[in-house]
């Protein structure tokens, strides 16, 4: 990323996050491509398959019925801890294409965890969305 | 849009807006002189105008919290016969609605270092018919505001 020329970035306050919930994102204001997304939290979460929660960004389109799956994170066993205050980087999808965002599609986060009111995000979480206009990386 | 390039964005929760008055939301400070694009709100679902709710205004409190400039304004307000601006019947789940695309001039778009712009949830609909507030039927707990700006004015773009 550290290549990257006229990488910007958004930031999105999420607050705390008890169940099941979207939150919008991003809004293209032209032609981009997502170069990386990262989710940080206040509180330490270690990664456990009993008490988690997995946070999907969907491309929901200028239509707002899009269901392309920019990214995701986890923090179960296999999407390891998020430690406190440390961006976590998103898994991005392995389709380039699902990268490339057209002006005025929506990007939302959607936030499934395993046990409502238990597995919970705190009061500071954050995502951050780092992108670049124009189509493909280092524009 | 397409004017503009080299566009930053600003994206902020909300949530659902249940306070009485007419709550206030700051938005954005400019860092330097820039262009306002444009400000949208997104719902997580879809808001039908009707009586029974205000509007919602985009105002320019410049440097120094004045009322200001208003950059923008929707309705939710039938009552008196009020034209919806821009014949908006609703605002549709998950899909941007533009603010300010019927106000915002290129003059009002230049902000001046410092300018503040503020969304207000008004409690008083377009006709200044009082409506129902604190029911946050315009809002929801996905709705959000997103700002859309480029660095530079019209006459000094960097």
């Amino acid at each position: 990323m550290g290549s990257v020329s006229n990488i910007k970035t958004c930031v999105t306050q999420l607050g705390t996050v008890g169940s099941d919930l979207n939150f919008f994102i991003f809004e293209a204001p032209e032609q981009c491509h997502i170069e990386s997304i990262y989710i940080v939290t206040g509180t330490t979460k270690a990664a456990d398959n009993s008490n988690y929660a997995t946070v999907t960004i969907k491309n929901l389109g200028v239509g707002g019925a899009g269901t392309i799956t920019v990214a995701t994170s986890s923090n179960n066993a296999a999407g390891l801890i998020l430690t406190a205050d440390v961006p976590k980087a998103f898994v991005m999808s392995t389709t380039a294409a699902y990268h490339e965002v057209a002006v005025g599609e929506v990007l939302q986060a959607q936030v499934d965890v395993s046990v409502a009111g238990t597995c919970t995000f705190g009061a500071e979480t954050a995502i951050i969305v780092n992108w670049v206009p124009g189509t493909g990386s280092g524009q | 849009m397409s004017d503009h390039r080299d566009i930053e964005v600003s994206v902020m929760n909300t949530g659902a807006v249940y306070s009485t008055g007419a709550p206030c939301f700051n938005v954005f400070r400019a860092p330097a002189e820039a262009t306002l694009v444009g400000v949208d709100i997104l719902t997580g679902t879809t808001k039908a105008f009707s009586t029974g709710a205000g509007c919602i205004n985009v105002w320019n409190r410049g440097a120094a919290g004045a009322t200001g400039d208003r950059l923008g304004r929707i309705s939710f307000n039938y009552t008196g016969g009020t034209v919806i601006e821009g014949g908006r019947s609703t605002v549709t789940e998950d899909i941007p609605t533009s603010l300010t695309e019927h106000h915002l001039t290129a003059a009002l778009a230049d902000l001046d270092a410092g300018d503040t712009i503020v969304v207000e949830f008004a409690d008083t609909g377009i006709d200044g018919v009082t409506p129902i507030n604190g029911s946050a039927n315009f809002t929801d707990v996905e709705t959000a505001l997103i700002v859309k700006w480029v660095l530079g004015t019209a006459a000094h773009e960097d």
